[in-house]
């Protein structure tokens, strides 16, 4: 989580985040830039892929070659190094990833690899315990980890389970990112019918995250002054993203940018926010 | 002498002076006041102080007019929380006594017209008396005779009762194509849209890009946005989208290929409290955000038009 002093942090690509997509056209266009924002850094990139036989390649030189970026030149420098999942996901290989770059003189190790893949490798149960140990270690060290999601796969594991070891680092989705902290959340960018899903869930869990106990007497303050942009679909999903943490008694606070299209469609609807929600 | 409802009651009082006026507005607001209701009249200055002075109580609330340039689909949702927040403090109904703003221009007395109609739909349920006020003095013909129309009840010099000339919201606003689109080329012309996302940024560049921040003009982008996602979801490809901005309106329209809506009074009724996970928001919202919507079939196949005043 982030600290308070910080906030609202930048919302780049440092951190344990989550980069949900709906299409490939998505994921690679937001790939390209987290690649090149962390050679720019000075961080080595290990980029985590699906080991079985029959799964197509990964396409990521591909993709850089696409985004004008030199993949295969940066594997022979080093800076870029392309494992398994089966060689990733094993006890202290990340840590001993971090600590071989800053050994080689870099600033440290940006991680990154589909959530379908890890799972070619652990169970469910294992791989929850990775995230929380990947949030750990992004905390503690020089790293940061973009986990790759597919949202249009159904998946034994749902988003919300994804979303709850995502939440300090954030949400990178191609119309929304977000951040997370002890009972806050940012959400910056627009949120309309493709990404209304997402931002309920992420309120959903945001609550959750509030502590142990249950929701009763607890708050969620909720930044939306960068946010362009919020959709009928939106203000579904607000109303039930935040249902059942207001209805067990929690207080819901939206910040809002004055003047902001965001605040007039929400003073709209005025005594029409479920109770417990207000807007300021 | 008033109807008893646990519904709507929606009256007009078509009168020819002020000793009219006073004769059955005065015992009617007594009435709402002493049976605990709150009581408010909403009209211009000169008269909030006659029907004041009148009527002589402290708790009658005095309200300035809603501006004739206000947009009426609002009003709906201002009313129902007027209702809301009443009822919780104790009051068994909201009664409302006034004067539609017919002040504006032509397109405005057409919307408060309109307004007058969808009312009875839009807040049915309400526990609200409204009289509207019609001066047969001063108001045009088309705005009397649409208040004939508009009222399940009318007071004249002739009696108080139910009105025969009245027409239910649905029949008045038939099934019809919008107004004519603007016979200049568009500004913005995008045909089968597939990303609406984008086609939203598009439309917001063409509308907003160099200008002062505006609300009217931020607001269209959001009203046509809805419009576009609903065809998107709802609708059948192809959808076009096409936007007509000059100094004084954006006019924008959204058509798809598919049947489109029947129902003409959709996104009208306010939401109720509690209600808003599932309620229908997207023409709701398009509706309160623009100044005009219409809907119908075309050659084209099903279009939704829109239209904003500007005044920046």
């Amino acid at each position: 989580m982030t600290s308070a002093a910080a906030w609202p942090p930048a919302l780049g690509w440092h951190g344990h985040l989550l980069l949900a997509h709906a299409t490939e056209a998505e994921r690679r266009e937001q790939l390209a830039a987290w690649f090149a924002a962390g050679l720019a850094a000075g961080h080595r990139v290990v980029y985590v892929v699906d080991p079985t036989p029959d799964a197509p390649a990964d396409p990521l030189l591909d993709l850089l070659a696409d985004a004008g970026a030199d993949g295969a030149g940066a594997v022979a420098e080093g800076t870029l190094v392309v494992l398994p999942a089966s060689q990733f996901y094993v006890d202290g290989v990340p840590r001993a990833l971090v600590a071989a770059a800053l050994a080689d003189g870099l600033a440290g190790v940006w991680f990154s690899g589909q959530a379908s893949s890890a799972l070619t490798t652990l169970s469910l149960a294992q791989h929850r315990s990775f995230e929380r140990f990947m949030t750990g270690l992004c905390a503690e060290l020089p790293a940061s980890a973009l986990c790759q999601y597919d949202l249009t796969v159904p998946s034994e594991w749902s988003l919300l389970h994804t979303l709850d070891t995502h939440l300090g680092g954030g949400i990178r989705h191609r119309l929304l990112r977000s951040v997370g902290g002890a009972g806050r959340l940012q959400v910056a960018g627009e949120v309309d019918a493709s990404d209304a899903d997402l931002f309920g869930a992420l309120l959903q869990v945001a609550g959750e995250a509030t502590g142990d106990g249950g929701p009763a007497g607890r708050d969620l303050d909720v930044d939306l002054r960068d946010l362009a942009w919020i959709s009928a679909a939106g203000l579904h999903a607000l109303a039930y993203g935040t249902a059942e943490f207001c209805a067990g008694g929690g207080r819901v606070t939206l910040r809002v940018a004055p003047g902001s299209s965001v605040e007039r469609t929400l003073r709209l609807l005025d005594l029409n926010l479920p109770p417990g929600v207000t807007v300021r | 002498m008033r109807p008893t409802s646990e519904g709507l009651v929606h009256e007009a009082l078509f009168y020819d002076s002020d000793a009219a006026l006073l004769a059955f507005t005065v015992p009617y607001l007594r009435a709402g006041l002493e049976a605990g209701e709150h009581t408010v009249v909403f009209a211009e200055p000169a008269l909030l102080e006659l029907i004041g002075d009148a009527v002589g109580a402290p708790a009658l609330a005095l309200h300035p007019q809603v501006p004739a340039d206000a947009r009426p689909a609002r009003t709906y949702s201002v009313c129902r929380d007027l209702i809301t927040r009443q009822t919780a403090a104790g009051a068994p109904r909201v009664l409302l006594v006034g004067k539609p703003n017919f002040t504006g221009t032509a397109a405005q007395q057409a919307r408060w017209c309109r307004f007058e109609s969808v009312l009875n739909h839009a807040l049915d349920d309400a526990p609200l008396t409204a009289l509207c006020l019609y001066d047969t003095r001063r108001e045009d013909p088309d705005t009397l005779r649409a208040g004939l129309r508009t009222h399940p009840r009318i007071a004249t010099a002739a009696g108080y009762g139910p009105n025969p000339a009245y027409t239910e919201p649905a029949d008045l606003l038939k099934p019809e194509p919008p107004e004519p689109r603007p016979a200049t080329p568009a500004d913005v012309r995008m045909d089968d849209v597939r990303d609406p996302s984008a086609a939203r940024r598009a439309v917001t560049r063409a509308v907003l890009a160099g200008r002062r921040p505006s609300e009217a003009r931020e607001d269209f982008v959001t009203a046509l946005t809805e419009i576009l996602f609903n065809a998107a979801r709802h609708g059948r490809p192809p959808v076009d989208v096409r936007v007509w901005a000059s100094s004084a309106s954006l006019v924008g329209e959204v058509t798809d290929r598919g049947p489109g809506i029947d129902d003409r009074l959709l996104g009208y009724r306010p939401v109720e409290p509690g209600g808003l996970a599932t309620a229908p928001l997207g023409l709701w919202l398009a509706r309160r955000l623009s100044d005009d919507l219409d809907y119908g079939p075309t050659d084209e196949g099903f279009t939704v038009r829109l239209r904003t005043d500007l005044s920046d």
